[in-house]
């Protein structure tokens, strides 16, 4: 075999995979997206979601927790990931405590959070008990949209910072010490070191963690029907109510276009802004 | 005036003593190498002076100023790493400047230093390069180009030379030395090549496990090793060191060892007074010299003799140590 094939020849496996259990099944969604129920090219079921009236509250809603949450996540996750690789001792315990959440389902970290939130709640029995509120409060309804918004804000963080995490520390493992020392010689302090030393070496794995998050975030779905409901429509909860309420697999592919879109208007940005040239690269 | 005065450090990493009270005062604008075998403590005491390690013990001064507990940023000390640390990510020009990015020094000043001293090192056409664009040697006078660029007091250098190949190596050396000489900065300099240390310093501070044994000019570390530990780490072959040799008449009280270097023999090919016949077991012809490997009453010796002398392995040798150039040590190693 020769040498220039065998690079292809070991990802081919990885390849044939994501071509079968992924590419296969997206064009069938998009090809359903464009095609009518008797055949032919239609934006039919565009329209149809178009000027569905949950249509523009699901796109805000959805883009407004990515626009929260993400850059909350990041900026937890860059301060968690900086402490932990100065720990010297039990670093491994902490990163594992930290990403226990991640290995929960989103549907079990919704209904913990609504344990927590709900009118017989943790938190409401609590307060309760203690003396501060007279009487159960019921903070989840359709009148605090705020409220469910915040708690949704709260769990996504909660669940899934840890993404970010992982990513981060092992790209800050990645960085030489003697970068930081000469940068300490040279007259930085640790807040400039962070700005001029560690966020630009660590370009590659904050596109990577970004990418992957912001994407998730679109896809943001399970906490939010549990803490929610329908008084929070999300793109992805849009779908599946097309899907199975409506039974229209063409909007429901239509939604699965439009956020498809998204995620690739937002990774080529990612690719775009925080782009390493390979010459500046470690 | 920028001396450093370094009084009684103590440094030990978990239950191992790495360096075991150093002392050292250097003078404004010397060029000092430290100098010894790998792990002996001199990039352990480098640090210490920069501030990057803290020691157990001891104080540092730089100047008047006593800086053992400053940060390193505080010390206005520029450093050479032995990987060189040029930022990847910034080009050449920015990395000439960090530190004096860092001092909010004006545009102007910045331009005109990093101008400077790029071309002191030569690598102006790299200005606009990444480090990733740079071969081993060009990133090399980078490292040097960003700490001259600061003007700093004290100049501190691990092996800089180190990744070099033997040919650039010996190039970077004299415009290092053209290159510092010039600067007038108080230059420490870390490195276990006796040669780099030789030709570069103005004092070596011999180091052995933790300990400074001789700080003194090069020719007097050649010619009065102040411990059997300099007198064998110094020199290509090392000092030969003898028990109890025959010369011994002259010894002084106490004396354990006669210290004599290989090129300081009296030669003769005939029997002579006060001569010593040696056995030549190797002869090494070097153009200038021939380097024997003898024995002399069961001991090991090497000698350097002229070319032109018609030895034979094998064959016998008369010696007699010149006289000027015996030195004695006593049970602990240390001259007398
Ligand atoms: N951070 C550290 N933790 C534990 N031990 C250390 C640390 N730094 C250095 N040492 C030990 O201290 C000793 C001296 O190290 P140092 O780096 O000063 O040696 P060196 O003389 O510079 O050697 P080389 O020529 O190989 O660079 C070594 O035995 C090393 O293992
Ligand atoms: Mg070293």
């Amino acid at each position: 075999m020769s040498k220039k094939a065998y690079p292809y020849v070991l990802i081919m496996p990885s390849v044939l995979f994501l071509l079968a259990f992924f590419v296969y099944p997206f064009l069938q969604v998009f090809a359903q997206a464009f095609t009518h129920s008797e055949g032919g090219l239609t934006i039919a079921h565009f329209e149809t979601i178009f000027y569905d009236f949950n249509f523009l509250p699901s796109l805000k809603n959805t883009l407004l927790l990515a626009l929260v949450v993400v850059p909350a996540q990041l900026c937890l996750a860059i301060g968690m990931a900086l402490m932990i690789s100065k720990m010297e001792k039990g670093r491994d315990t902490v990163l594992y405590v930290w990403t226990i959440p991640l290995g929960i389902s989103d549907l079990a970290a919704g209904i913990i959070w609504l344990g927590l939130l709900d009118q017989n709640g943790f938190i409401n029995s609590f307060l309760f008990h203690v003396g501060i509120i007279d009487e159960a409060q019921s903070w989840l309804n359709y009148q605090n949209p705020w409220a469910i918004f915040a708690a949704i804000v709260f769990a996504e963080i909660w669940r899934a910072t840890a993404i970010l995490l992982v990513i981060l520390v092992s790209g800050i493992g990645l960085i030489p010490k003697e970068y930081y020392e000469a940068a300490e010689i040279f007259g930085a302090n640790a807040w400039v070191r962070l700005w001029k030393v560690t966020l630009p070496l660590l370009r590659p794995s904050l596109q990577t963690a970004l990418i992957l998050r912001t994407l998730l975030a679109f896809e943001v779905f399970a906490v939010v029907m549990i803490l929610g409901g329908s008084n929070m429509p999300v793109l992805m909860g849009e779908a599946y109510n097309w899907a199975f309420s409506y039974r229209d697999a063409g909007a429901a592919a239509a939604y699965a276009v439009v956020i498809l879109v998204l995620s690739l208007l937002f990774t080529l940005f990612y690719l775009r802004v925080l782009r390493v040239p390979k010459e500046a690269q470690i | 005036m920028t001396t450093i005065t370094i009084e009684n450090i103590k440094k030990s990493f978990g239950d191992a003593d790495i360096l075991k009270s150093v002392t050292l005062d250097i003078k404004d604008q010397e060029f000092t190498v430290l100098l010894g075998p790998s792990g002996c403590g001199k990039s352990t005491l480098l640090r210490i002076i920069a501030g990057l390690e803290t020691q157990d013990s001891g104080v540092i001064k730089i100047g008047e100023r006593d800086v053992s507990a400053l940060p390193p940023r505080d010390r206005n000390v520029a450093m050479v790493f032995q990987n060189y640390a040029v930022f990847p990510h910034l080009t050449v020009f920015e990395n000439i400047a960090f530190g004096l990015r860092m001092k909010k020094v004006s545009d102007d000043k910045i331009k005109h230093n990093v101008e400077r001293t790029a071309e002191l090192m030569h690598i102006e056409h790299l200005l606009s390069r990444y480090s990733g664009q740079l071969s081993g040697g060009q990133r090399q006078r980078v490292a040097v180009a960003r700490a001259l660029a600061v003007e700093p007091d004290v100049l501190l250098m691990d092996e800089p030379l180190s990744n070099l190949d033997a040919l650039l190596r010996l190039q970077m050396r004299s415009e290092l030395k053209n290159v510092l000489e010039e600067s007038k900065t108080t230059t420490v300099y870390v490195t276990h090549d006796q040669v780099e240390a030789m030709s570069l310093a103005d004092r070596i501070a011999v180091m052995n496990e933790g300990r400074i044994d001789q700080y003194d000019n090069p020719d007097e570390i050649y010619r009065n090793p102040a411990t059997e530990y300099v007198g064998g780490f110094i020199g290509n072959p090392p000092m030969n060191f003898l028990t109890s040799p025959h010369w011994s008449n002259s010894a002084p009280d106490g004396a354990q060892k006669l210290g004599i270097r290989p090129e300081d023999f009296l030669v003769s090919m005939e029997d002579q007074v006060g001569y010593l016949p040696v056995q030549i077991q190797t002869i090494e012809k070097l153009g200038s010299h021939q380097q024997l490997t003898s024995e002399l009453e069961g001991q090991g010796l090497r000698i350097n003799i002229a070319s032109e002398l018609p030895v034979q392995q094998g064959g016998i040798l008369f010696l007699q140590p010149k006289p000027e150039k015996m030195r004695w040590y006593d049970v602990r190693g240390e001259i007398i």
